[in-house]
Parts: structure tokens; C-alpha cells; sequence
């Protein structure tokens, strides 16, 4: 990068620096992810052969008809393969939000959950299972889009409450945020205890699993997913200025609390709808951008490729684990986001003692 | 700044709902009418000394004379109480139990977050328990209450013993001893009818639809077994696991039974289910829990209606 | 460039600006001095529209500032803070770019002229050598040359300086000094900097202004302005105010006269 900056002062390159990824990185990142999908969707309870398997893939996208069990079809296609992508689009949902929670906070603890999106989600899904709710209409389940209500409802409440004058000052978004999981985690106990009967349907539901999951469950994130997941990225080099304090922002013309909706806004709706459809996953969202920025250091325009990335590969192999630990029985996937994520960022801090914040 | 006040009020009204909303399980069918007949006509027969019986805390409870104003906090116990023609003595019970129909109403009891205050109202003379949250067990003995503390049997023959002792807790030995004689004839007569098969049909036993499931030695695990049929969850590593879905559709069963109140049709159409068996042959069987996973009274309808479904030609 | 009318600001209860008018014209370098909490840093706040206006207006360019975008404001008068916050693992370099934001439509990233702009504002600071540090690796002074030159790159006619000098050793203080009066008079632009140094101020500024409690206590001259009745009227303390001959204004020394 020195080097890059040197040639282009004496008039080397044409090229901006700051729109030059580090290539390595970012394909080694793009190539540890194939490989995860890849294991993805060899390794399983099922033990199916790697033959059969890529028979079964090949049916299906690519019009072959190759003779396979039909139990293999199945479980390639109806669950294995959607379960594999979904917790690649989830990881990848959850780690650019989070590196957006964080450059818009300012604030290394900052995850996708600040603002409520967790304690939001968490509470009306709990709510909608011990009601029991109709929550299947002809085969759809509406507990995503309760859920997602919730979320949503929760940021927003925390942004109104924050907002002030003009102003939404982050330490008040936080407290917001923070006092809204509060209450959520204890409406949700309150729950459990009264509602014996549901407490393993809503435990399994906060506690965020890909089990049972389908295509369908692909086509409730992506929507959501795909344009935030845009707009965060298009928001790189203001992601960069913000990091200058926000009065410091605004003194080179950024429109601050405007952008800052916006950011939060995108990243928000990316999490509720993740959220909403495998439950709480925890520490992707925290660990994947403090991952990368290690790596690539703190500029948002070459984070936000490689974090999405990042994400995905984690949340794959934790999945694997996942189905595959404890075989037939399954594992919740957060306790192995935890177990394997926290000793394995506490590593890299040390090795590398620049510390971002 | 206003909506800040709406926390408190809307959240109240959350919870309100959440508390008033009710388990309505339809109540089982009741024991046999021999056996009601057999019970409301014998009298609790007075004891002519005081008998002890030890739970499984290891506390012994002395009983002078078989107790008539009981607070029963385990839904297993309070139906085989009424099963045996005690319910008169039970002035209490948890909020789960369906005792048959001609038993009086009881006053509910919360028995998962008990109030030691609540229960002292009562003025009872036995607790029974099985389940101590928060040092109940104790505070009730502080407050010198008798409690009785028995862990839920975990088998056949535990579930005949636990209903013999309550017999002996009640006064009503001969009520408890019909009792067990006539669900032993029901379970050897379901038995007697699978003569001559070997191996019954592979089975998955959902109890919650996050894919939760119990092994062969568990409670249930022990009916499917006495109708010979062959338990997916058996390789899992505990009693209760949680399956993955891919590991169900692997494993293939001939018949799903639904103990969780989930939709057939649903449950069908779950992704990659189609493969399964039980599904393509259209064998999956809804049952109550409180029949087939409580211990109590009506484990043997329990035993019936896994029959049905297993062996409907039989 | 920049004229102010009638400024009234107040934090709650307390008024912290109490009708204040100020003018700064192109090329002339302006001294905002006075006690601490006096307002200066008010002030300043209140020309970028940092601070709500409880009444009078601001004009920069003829334009009421309530009515102009950031990015508007930012094209017009670019600001150095007094304690500047720099991310880590940024490069000097890449701060002092940051200063180019007014100038880049949203999706537009930063060119080769960008850089060259940011590049040469630290030259101009004698400060070329910093680009390629890390931020985390500066000294205090050196952090205070990022921001400035920032500034600098900002290509504003108007710039505001909270206690630039704050942090500087003398010799830094002078260069900082000299720049801002090469800038008015080689490029026109209009400065206005809050210093606590008087003598720094009467030296190098074209022009006073004493703000005390909210108020303008004399404003002109930097010896009309730094007298010894003002002064105390201002600081609540009586000081020395020596006349030199062949200075450009008088020297301000914290010591009691006899």
C-alpha cells in the first residue's frame, strides 16, 4: 500500500488508491468461502458420497439427469443445499451490518443486536409461539414476519427515543438499545416461566438455528439483504469520514444524523430479516468486521467486500458443526459461533496488538 | 421523548396476554368404568398404624392417618389420586393435571413458580412434589408443612410402584392395586395382539416441532419399544435430543407421531420430508402428550393410541 | 464573507452569546480572545450551524447559514477544532484527504487531484513528511498539522481556528502564525481564529474582538482593543500592556503592573 501511495505521488498510476482492494486477501477470503460451501454441503448426518452428491447438484442446475436415490435428492437438494446458502447469505447479512453498527458507533462492542433488533425480534417470536398463534396460513409461517414487526419496532422505538433537537446522539441510541434488551430479556424469562410448555419451541427460536430450513427461508432474507447490503456498501467512504468525530464529520459537509439514519436504517432492516428467519446468532456480527480489520486495517471500502465474505465461511463452518457434532441430534449454531469465535478472536488480538479504536 | 412512556403500558399488556393465555389440552378419555365403579365405592379405609414412606430426597414422611387435604403439584400424581378415587382428598393441584370428569373443579396451583404463601393458605396436610424451584421443598418444611418429595418414575414398572405408594399415601391400597392390575391387562392385551411380529415399523417421536424427540430409554421411549418398534433418536447421544431434519429424512421413518399439537399437512410439506416414508404412506398420527409422555393413569390409552397408529390393521 | 447580527445562543437556561455582532471580511485575519467559557468556542459552533440560534443571524457569503446544506457550509468556511479526534490506522495522509469530502458527490471516490490537493496543503505546513505515518504514531503538534492541513484542503474562503496554537511549541506557534497571514494575504481567504494568547493575537491579527461573558467587550485594534481597563473588565485582572516600539501591536504579560 506504501508502495502504491509513493508511485502514485510521483505521478505513477492512474488508478485511486483507496478503490484498490488488497487482491491476496481478498481471494484468499473468496476462496476459503467456496471451500466452506463446498464442505457445506458434503458434510452431514446423511452421509451421503461426494459421488451422489454432485450428481444431485448437477440434476438440478445444470438440467442433467443423472440416476440418484431419491433420499439423497432430497437431502442435497431440499436441505442440505438451502441450509449451506442461507448460512452464507446470513453470515454475510450479519457481518456487514455489524462493521456498519461499528463505524457508525464508533464503538468496538457494537453488534447488529445494539438497537433492539435481538431483544425486538426475540420478544415477539417468544410472544407469537405461546400464544399459539396461527402462525401457519396454508403452509406459510408468519413467524418471520412477526418477528421482523418486532425487530423493526424496536429500532425504531430506540431511534425515536434518542432523537432529540435534531440530534440523535449515539450514547442515547445505545442506552435506548440497551434498556430495550433489558426489558426484552425479561419479558422473555417471564415468558418461559409462565408458558412451561412452549419454553423449548421459544429457547430453540432465540437461541438461532438452521434446522428445517428451505428454500422459502432464502427468499424471506434476500430481499432485505441484497439492496441494505448495497446501501452500506455504497456508504464506504462515508463510513471513512464518519470514523472523525460527528462534529468533526459534519465540519467537511457530511449531512451527519442523516447519514447515520440511512446507514442504520440499511443495516437494521438486514439483521431483522436475518434475525427473523434463523433466530439469534451471536457474535458473527461483532467478530467478522474486528477479523478483517485486522487484516486490511479500518477502511470501510476495504472491509466491506472482504467481511461479507468472512462472515459467510464462519457462519458455514459453524453450521456444519452444528449437524454434524452431536450427530443424528443438533447443536444450537450460537453456541458454536461462541465457543469457537471468542477464543479465536482473543488469539488474534494478541498477536497483533494494533488495536482499532 | 413521549413514547418512552409507552414502554411501561405496553408492556404490561404483552405480558397480560402472554399470563392469560390457556393450555387447552381436550381432557382423556376416563379409566375404565370397572375401575370408577371399583373406586367410588370403597371408603378410605382408616389405618390402624402410622405409616412412613421415603422419597428420593431421602426425607421420610410419617403419616398418622391417610391425609385429606393434599396439595399435589405433579400432574402425574394428581391423576392417579383421582384415578384411585382420592380426588375428594386433594384440596389443590397443579394447573395441569386433568383428573376425570366427575372430580370436583380443584383450585389451581401454579407448580412451576409455586408460592410457598399460596400453598400455606391451603392449610395442607401433604405436599406433594416432584419438582423443587428455589428451595420450595425446604421453605414449605420451615413453614412445618409435610412434604413429600418423589422424583418421576421413569419406567413401566417405576410408574406401578409410584401408584402403589400413593395407594398407601391415601388410604386406598385396593383402589391402587385394581388400578394396576387392570393397566397391566391393557398393556399385555395391546401386546397380545402383536404376536407374531418381529420387528414393528421405524419411528420418529416428535414432542416439539423444533425437531425434539426421546430415546428408547425414556418413559415413551419405553412404549414404542413394548410395541416393538425401532426408535430413530436411539443413536443420539441424550435421552431428549434435538434431531437435525436432514438426520430424520436419513434415518426414514414408517410412521411420524406428532406429540406436539404440529399440522400434518405442514409437517409434510417441511423441506425434504417428501423423501420420507411416513410421509409418502401418509402415517402420520397426532396424539395427545398428556397420554403418551405424562406417567400417570391413562398411560395405557397412550399405549392404545400409539397402537392404532403403528398397527392400523390391527 | 462572514457577518454575524445580533447572535443570541443559550444552553437552557444560560445564555451563552448575548446579541453578538461580528464581521469577517476576505484576506483580513481576525482574533477572537477572551476568558475561558466567554463564548469564543460558541461562536465558532454557531457559524457551521453547530448550535441552534435563539436569535440574530449568520451570513456567510450573504447567506443565512439556516438556510445552506452541510455540504454547502462546508464549501464556504472549513474548520480546525481544538481537539481533534483521529481514527487509528488511518494515514495522515488520508485524513487530510478527508478535508476533499465537500467537493465528492456521494458515489464519487477520491482522484489523483484529491490527493495532490492533500499533498501539498502539508507542504505547506512544512508537514510533507507526515502523509505516510499513522495518525496513532503523531505527536500533538504533529496531529494538529493533519487537521489544519485538512482544512487547508478544503479550499474554503473562510477558515475558523479553535486555539490552534494550543498544543504548539513556539517555534510550531509561529509557523502556524505566518501561515494564516500568508493565506489572507497571498489567497484572499477570510480567518478567524479564538486564541488565548494575546500577545500571539495582537501580533499577527488584523483585528481584535473581546469576548466576555457572552458580549463583545471592544473590538478593532489590537491596541484599543488590549488595554489594561479592558482587560480587567474582561479577565477580572489587572495585567501589564507594554508598548514596544516597532511592534505591530502591544505585548500582554501576565504580571501585575506597579
Amino acid at each position: 500500500m506504501a508502495e502504491a501511495i509513493r508511485a502514485t505521488a510521483a505521478g505513477g498510476t492512474h488508478r485511486s488508491i483507496a478503490m484498490r482492494l488488497r487482491p491476496a486477501t481478498a481471494a484468499i477470503a473468496l476462496a476459503a468461502l467456496v471451500c466452506c460451501m463446498v464442505a457445506g454441503t458434503l458434510i452431514g448426518p446423511a452421509g451421503i458420497g461426494p459421488g451422489d452428491t454432485a450428481r444431485v447438484v448437477l440434476n438440478h442446475v445444470a438440467g442433467a439427469s443423472f440416476d440418484v436415490p431419491r433420499q439423497a435428492d432430497a437431502i442435497i437438494w431440499e436441505i442440505r443445499l438451502p441450509r449451506v446458502l442461507l448460512a452464507g447469505v446470513v453470515g454475510a447479512t450479519l457481518a456487514f451490518s455489524g462493521a456498519a453498527y461499528q463505524g457508525v458507533f464508533r464503538n468496538p462492542l457494537a453488534d447488529p443486536y445494539l438497537l433492539g433488533v435481538a431483544a425486538g425480534a426475540g420478544l415477539a417470536g417468544a410472544i407469537a409461539i405461546v400464544l399459539d398463534a396461527p402462525l401457519r396460513q396454508g403452509g406459510f409461517s408468519l413467524l418471520p414476519l412477526v418477528s421482523f414487526g418486532g425487530a423493526m419496532t424496536a429500532v425504531l422505538l430506540a431511534y425515536n427515543i434518542a432523537h432529540a433537537g435534531g440530534q440523535t446522539p449515539n450514547t442515547t441510541l445505545i442506552l435506548a438499545g440497551v434498556t430495550l434488551s433489558s426489558i426484552s430479556v425479561a419479558a422473555i424469562s417471564y415468558i418461559l416461566i409462565v408458558d412451561h410448555q412452549s419454553s423449548n419451541a421459544v429457547l430453540s427460536w432465540l437461541l438461532g438455528s438452521f434446522n428445517g430450513s428451505g428454500w422459502r427461508d432464502l427468499s424471506y432474507v434476500l430481499p432485505y439483504a441484497v439492496p441494505a447490503g448495497i446501501v452500506v456498501f455504497l456508504h464506504g467512504r462515508v463510513l471513512n469520514v464518519l470514523q472523525l468525530e460527528e462534529s468533526e464529520a459534519s465540519y467537511v459537509g457530511l449531512d451527519v444524523q442523516r447519514t447515520k439514519a440511512i446507514i442504520l436504517l440499511a443495516a437494521s432492516l438486514a439483521a431483522a430479516a436475518a434475525v427473523s428467519v434463523v433466530g439469534i446468532i451471536g457474535f458473527v456480527g461483532l467478530v467478522s468486521p474486528h477479523f478483517v480489520r485486522l487484516l486490511l486495517g479500518p477502511d470501510y471500502r476495504r472491509l466491506l467486500p472482504v467481511v461479507v465474505l468472512v462472515g459467510a465461511s464462519f457462519l458455514i463452518l459453524a453450521d456444519i458443526g452444528a449437524r454434524s457434532l452431536v450427530s443424528p441430534g443438533e447443536l444450537p449454531v450460537s453456541i458454536l459461533t461462541s465457543f469457537v469465535g471468542a477464543p479465536f478472536f482473543l488469539f488474534l488480538l494478541r498477536r497483533q496488538r494494533r488495536v482499532y479504536f | 421523548m413521549r413514547s418512552r412512556f409507552l414502554i411501561p403500558p405496553l408492556l404490561s399488556l404483552l405480558l397480560l396476554v402472554a399470563a392469560c393465555s390457556d393450555d387447552d389440552d381436550p381432557p382423556p378419555t376416563p379409566t375404565s368404568a370397572a375401575a370408577l365403579e371399583a373406586t367410588a365405592t370403597t371408603e378410605a379405609a382408616p389405618l390402624s398404624e402410622a405409616k412412613s414412606f421415603t422419597g428420593s430426597d431421602g426425607e421420610t414422611v410419617i403419616l398418622e392417618a391417610p391425609p385429606q387435604r393434599i396439595v399435589s403439584l405433579a400432574s402425574h400424581a394428581t391423576e392417579i389420586f383421582c384415578a384411585i378415587g382420592a380426588g375428594e382428598q386433594l384440596v389443590a393441584v397443579d394447573q395441569f393435571a386433568n383428573c376425570p370428569a366427575g372430580s370436583d373443579e380443584k383450585p389451581a396451583v401454579d407448580a412451576f413458580q409455586p408460592s410457598v404463601e399460596a400453598i400455606v393458605t391451603y392449610d395442607p396436610d401433604l405436599v406433594y412434589a416432584w419438582y423443587d424451584p428455589g428451595d420450595l421443598v425446604q421453605s414449605l418444611r420451615n413453614a412445618g408443612i409435610t412434604v413429600f418429595f418423589l422424583a418421576v418414575p421413569s419406567d413401566i414398572e417405576g410408574l406401578f410402584d409410584n401408584i402403589r405408594l400413593i395407594g398407601g399415601i391415601a388410604g386406598r391400597e385396593d383402589a391402587s392395586e385394581t388400578l394396576i392390575e387392570d393397566m397391566e391387562a391393557e398393556r399385555d392385551a395391546i401386546v397380545a395382539t402383536l404376536d407374531g411380529i418381529d420387528a414393528g415399523p421405524r419411528i420418529f417421536h416428535e414432542s416439539d416441532a423444533s425437531l425434539y424427540t426421546a430415546r428408547s430409554d425414556t418413559f415413551v421411549g419405553e412404549l414404542y419399544t413394548l410395541l416393538k418398534a425401532q426408535n430413530i433418536a436411539d443413536e443420539a447421544g441424550s435421552p431428549y435430543p434435538q434431531l437435525s431434519s436432514e438426520a430424520v429424512v436419513a434415518a426414514d421413518p414408517e410412521v411420524i407421531v406428532l406429540a406436539d399439537f404440529a399440522d400434518p399437512a405442514e409437517v409434510a410439506a417441511r423441506p425434504g420430508w417428501s423423501a420420507i416414508s411416513a410421509v409418502a404412506n401418509d402415517r402420520i398420527c397426532p396424539v395427545n402428550p398428556d397420554l403418551t409422555d405424562r406417567p400417570g393413569p391413562n398411560i395405557m390409552q397412550g399405549l392404545r393410541a400409539l397402537a392404532d397408529c403403528l398397527y392400523p390393521e390391527r | 464573507m462572514l457577518e454575524i447580527r445580533g447572535l443570541r445562543v443559550a444552553y437552557g437556561e444560560r445564555e451563552a452569546l448575548r446579541g453578538v455582532d461580528l464581521d469577517v471580511a476576505a484576506g483580513e485575519v481576525v482574533g477572537l480572545v477572551g476568558p475561558n467559557g466567554g463564548g469564543k468556542s460558541t461562536l465558532l459552533k454557531a457559524v457551521t450551524r453547530g448550535v441552534a440560534l435563539k436569535a440574530g443571524e449568520v451570513l456567510l457569503g450573504g447567506e443565512d447559514v439556516t438556510r445552506l446544506s452541510a455540504r454547502e457550509i462546508a464549501r464556504q468556511v472549513a474548520v480546525v477544532p481544538q481537539s481533534p479526534a483521529l481514527p487509528v490506522g488511518f494515514l495522515a495522509r488520508e485524513i487530510v484527504v478527508m478535508g476533499r469530502t465537500p467537493y465528492l458527490r456521494f458515489l464519487e471516490q477520491e482522484g489523483l487531484a484529491d490527493y495532490e490537493k492533500a499533498d501539498a496543503s502539508l507542504a505547506s505546513l512544512g508537514a510533507e513528511a507526515l502523509g505516510l505515518r499513522r495518525v496513532e504514531e503523531l505527536s500533538g503538534g504533529e496531529r494538529q498539522n493533519v487537521v489544519l492541513a485538512r482544512a487547508l484542503a478544503q479550499e474554503t474562503p473562510l477558515l475558523l481556528l479553535d486555539e490552534p496554537t494550543a498544543n504548539l511549541d513556539i517555534g510550531h506557534q509561529v509557523v502556524i502564525a505566518k501561515l494564516l497571514r500568508r493565506l489572507a494575504a497571498e489567497h484572499g481567504v477570510g480567518v478567524l481564529a479564538a486564541l488565548h494568547d494575546l500577545t500571539l493575537a495582537s501580533l499577527y491579527c488584523d483585528r481584535l474582538v473581546l469576548l466576555a461573558a457572552g458580549s463583545v467587550v471592544a473590538e478593532g485594534a489590537a491596541v484599543d482593543v488590549l488595554t489594561r481597563d479592558n482587560l480587567r473588565l474582561a479577565y477580572g485582572a489587572d495585567v501589564a500592556v507594554l508598548r514596544p516600539e516597532g511592534l505591530a501591536g502591544p505585548v500582554v504579560l501576565p504580571l501585575e503592573p506597579d
